[in-house]
């Protein structure tokens, strides 16, 4: 079962004299659910930008399994079973809840823009088929009564719950999650965890998380990771992350142990 | 009193707007063009229609603004008022003043239109006034009547004026059907008669008294219809409506032919447009571009005349037009696809006034004639049949556009049309859901030109004869416009866009002159009061057929993972 899914070596992300992420390492393997915690502004969204492409690490090494996905572009990262969600939702905010997850395929997609316009057998039985899975999936999220909504009509908790369902339908071999449960009341929150649970116990998903609630953290990792100025300070089981002076220093400031 | 100033500031400063806006409705000399067009004879021109209606929407908006009555009536008034001094004022300047060698338009003519023609300044200021109060009372009567009542009112007012407009269409369609000179019964000269006006307001609201009836009957029966029959009826509709556009252009004669072929032309580059604008968001000014490349190959290709190349048929160049077209498209998307918005907008601009000039230029002058353009270029044939008069024309442009909306149509509801909206709406996630967006977007202006260059040849072709000032950065805009005005990314909005924006104009020549000045209005219109356009994309639904499915299939998944 310990399988490696995700390595990250050396990574350090440079911009001018800032070092928002400084040679951070860790290690994911298949099957399990990490989060990484730390003050804001400690470079955890650098660092997810810098895993799905967004930015090209100045140092360092990323390796999804045994392909090397270093400075690739974010398609193509995609495309090796990497699907993301915002820390500020960004759906496709014009178009339907279903067109939403429609899209989310697009890596097992084999339509061209040939097939389109002729309107082949192939492309109108593929569009079903995305149809149909699309449909599946939002069961799966319990939002297909909104299937035909606009996206941008869903209440906060469903956009949320919308943008996990478009990258669950890439069947992505990790999910990285930036803060699932920002702006959400404690009753959304426990159906996230029951979700997030589910997407990996049913759908065979790893998930990496940012997360700022410890309660929900503690409750669903396996293992933390905690960045302070770009730099891993801790990295460990809840329990050893809870115990962990140097965490509770960042978190709490160095006066609170007086 | 400050509270009495405070409360009449609003309605004075409408007031005051009205009457600016007779005053550049009168100096545009707008007002004095439409006073020519008369619309019930004897009774109102459509200068009277500008010069008031402004007195009538001040009624009709200040009253349904008001809190009450009685405070909507004292603001109505006092904002009339407003509105009448500023234009009174006007008058008797340029009256007192010649201001024409600025305005042209401001004539003692225009003095003599705006008094009604009255003898006395003073006896006309006060016609003008009492006409203008009057105009604001029957704009607050209408405000205080039930909806109803007032939507049939303006319906009827819609379909007189209407009438009236297409007075030349209606008489042109009556003289091809019925023998004679059935069209006098209804106009002279152009406008409707007072007893046919009336006819028409009667039967609008026997219509709409009797239709609340109709729909109850309907309602009980339209759902009952089983999909096989609504899809037959469907059906039906729309051969019904192919029917109708073949045997148009010889109900409608030569002339709205060429207008409806300049219609079907600029549907073309609308459609191919809306690719790029609508679907990808990708704002190309410069569409001209591949009319441009379309229209040049056709001319070159083709003509017999100073320039001649071959003289290929029309309908071997065709496909090589287009062709060239999404080439042209593709190599201009080459530089500018990783830019974005506006930056892309002026890039896009400049290929547009780079085509021109070069269209233009010496250094091209002896292959495509530079500023002598090029001339004979032939007719289409098929055998020994010439598609020579508009209405032959017309059915190579209809055809062409019914390919386009097919093809449209279908990349609309696919999944590449599904990737393009993606790149609208979020590019950047479009992208890190695997959306390789160059790609996309390239395959986007490409397809996008393909349009513009099938219209562009056509264009060569029926014209016989293309210059270099045909393709300028006009066009673009118009076509943009169409888009803009019609509704983004949808289809039925283009057809609308395209009849508002380029049919109408042509029907109604006394707006020709003023044609911008509309199209800005419009926009202004659409973009405050209508940002979706004025048929707004709707949302693409999918049903997949609902075979049956083999047990343990998707849906079985499905509903087992959705109670886990």
């Amino acid at each position: 079962m310990s399988e490696s899914l995700l390595s990250v070596s050396g990574l350090t992300m440079q911009f001018g004299g800032l070092r928002a992420v400084d040679n951070v390492d860790f290690h994911q393997e298949t099957g399990t659910i990490v989060s990484i915690i730390g003050p804001n502004g400690a470079g955890k969204t650098t660092l997810f930008n810098c895993i799905s492409g967004f930015y090209e690490p100045t140092e360092g090494e990323i390796h999804l399994g045994e392909r090397r996905i270093t400075g690739l572009p974010p398609n193509e990262i995609a495309r090796a079973g990497i699907a993301r969600t915002y820390q500020n939702i960004r759906l496709f905010r014009n178009m339907t809840v279903l067109e939403n997850v429609m899209l989310g395929q697009e890596r097992l997609l084999r339509t061209t823009w040939l097939g389109s316009i002729f309107g082949t057998r192939a492309a109108r039985r593929e569009t079903d088929e995305v149809v149909e899975r699309s449909h599946a999936i939002l069961a799966f999220v319990d939002l297909d009564a909104s299937a035909d909504r606009q996206a941008d009509e869903l209440p906060y908790g469903d956009q949320r719950r919308l943008e996990i369902a478009r990258a669950l339908a890439s069947e992505p071999r990790l999910m990285m999650l930036d803060e699932p449960t920002a702006g959400m009341n404690p009753r959304e929150t426990a159906d996230t965890e029951r979700l997030l649970q589910r997407l990996r116990d049913e759908r065979n998903v790893s998930l990496l998380l940012i997360e700022h609630d410890m309660r929900f953290v503690m409750g669903i990792s396996e293992h933390i990771m905690v960045l302070n100025y770009g730099r891993t300070i801790a990295s460990g089981t809840p329990q050893e992350i809870r115990a962990n002076p140097e965490v509770i220093e960042a978190y709490l400031g160095s006066s609170a142990q007086d | 009193m400050q509270r009495l100033l405070k409360q009449l500031a609003k309605p004075l400063s409408q007031g005051a707007v009205a009457g600016v806006l007779c005053i550049y409705i009168a100096l545009t000399g707008m007002m004095e063009a439409f006073g020519e067009r008369e619309i019930v004879m004897g009774v109102l021109d459509l200068g009277k229609l500008v010069l008031f209606g402004p007195f009538v929407g001040l009624g009709l908006l200040l009253q349904q603004q008001a809190p009450n009555r009685r405070v909507g009536w004292i603001r109505v008034l006092v904002a009339c008022l407003a509105g009448m001094v500023a234009t009174g004022l006007f008058i008797l300047f340029i009256d007192a003043v010649s201001i024409r060698h600025m305005f042209t338009h401001a004539s003692p003519a225009l003095v003599a239109y705006m008094t009604m023609g009255q003898d006395v300044l003073a006896a006309g200021l006060g016609l003008f006034a009492v006409t203008a109060l009057g105009a604001g009372a029957v704009g607050s009567g209408l405000a205080l009547m039930p909806a109803y009542l007032r939507n049939t009112i303006f319906i009827a007012a819609l379909i007189v004026v209407g009438m009236a407009l297409l007075s030349e269409l209606i008489s042109q369609v009556l003289r091809q059907i019925l023998n004679g000179r059935p069209d006098r019964l209804l106009f002279s000269q152009g406008a409707l008669r007072p007893a046919v006006a009336a006819i028409a307001v009667a039967s609008v609201f026997a219509w709409r008294g009797l239709v609340p009836r109709i729909r109850l009957r309907m309602q009980d029966r339209l759902p009952q219809l089983e999909p096989e029959r609504q899809r037959q009826v469907s059906l039906a509709v729309r051969g019904a409506g192919v029917l109708v556009l073949l045997v148009l252009p010889w109900l409608v004669g030569s002339y709205l032919s060429e207008v409806l072929a300049n219609v079907g032309l600029y549907l073309l580059m609308a459609l191919g447009l809306n690719i790029a604008v609508g679907l990808a968001g990708l704002f190309d000014l410069g569409y001209v571009t591949n009319f441009a490349v379309g229209a040049y190959l056709m001319g070159v290709l083709t003509n017999s005349g100073p320039q001649a190349t071959g003289e290929f048929n029309f309908w071997l160049i065709l496909p090589v037009s287009i062709l060239a077209a999404m080439f042209t498209g593709l190599l201009l998307a080459l530089p500018v696809i990783r830019m974005r918005g506006d930056y892309l907008a002026i890039a896009t601009m400049g290929f547009g006034e780079i085509i021109r000039l070069l269209a233009l230029s010496d250094w091209l002058a002896p292959l495509i004639g530079g500023s002598q353009g090029v001339l004979f270029i032939p007719k289409p044939n098929i055998g020994a049949f010439t598609f020579q008069t508009p209405q032959h024309l017309f059915y190579i442009i209809l055809a062409a556009s019914l390919v386009m909306l097919v093809v449209i149509n279908r990349l609309d509801l696919s999944l590449t049309g599904r990737r393009w909206m993606a790149i609208r709406d979020d590019e950047t996630v479009a992208n890190a859901i695997g959306i390789d967006t160059t790609w996309i977007k390239t395959l986007a202006f490409t397809l996008s030109a393909a349009s513009g260059g099938l219209a562009g040849a056509i264009f060569a072709s029926k014209l016989g004869t293309i210059f270099p000032h045909s393709f300028s950065l006009l066009i673009s805009m118009n076509v943009l416009c169409i888009i803009i005005v019609g509704g983004m990314g949808s289809i039925r909005g283009m057809v609308l866009g395209t009849l508002m924006l380029i049919g109408v104009p042509e029907l109604l020549r006394e707006f020709s002159e003023f044609r911008f000045l509309l199209y800005g209005i419009l926009l202004m219109a659409v973009a405050i009061y209508r940002p979706g356009g004025l048929m707004p994309a709707r949302a693409r639904h999918y049903r997949t057929e609902p075979a049956p499915q083999p047990a343990g299939g998707t849906p079985a998944a499905s509903s087992s993972a959705a109670s886990g």
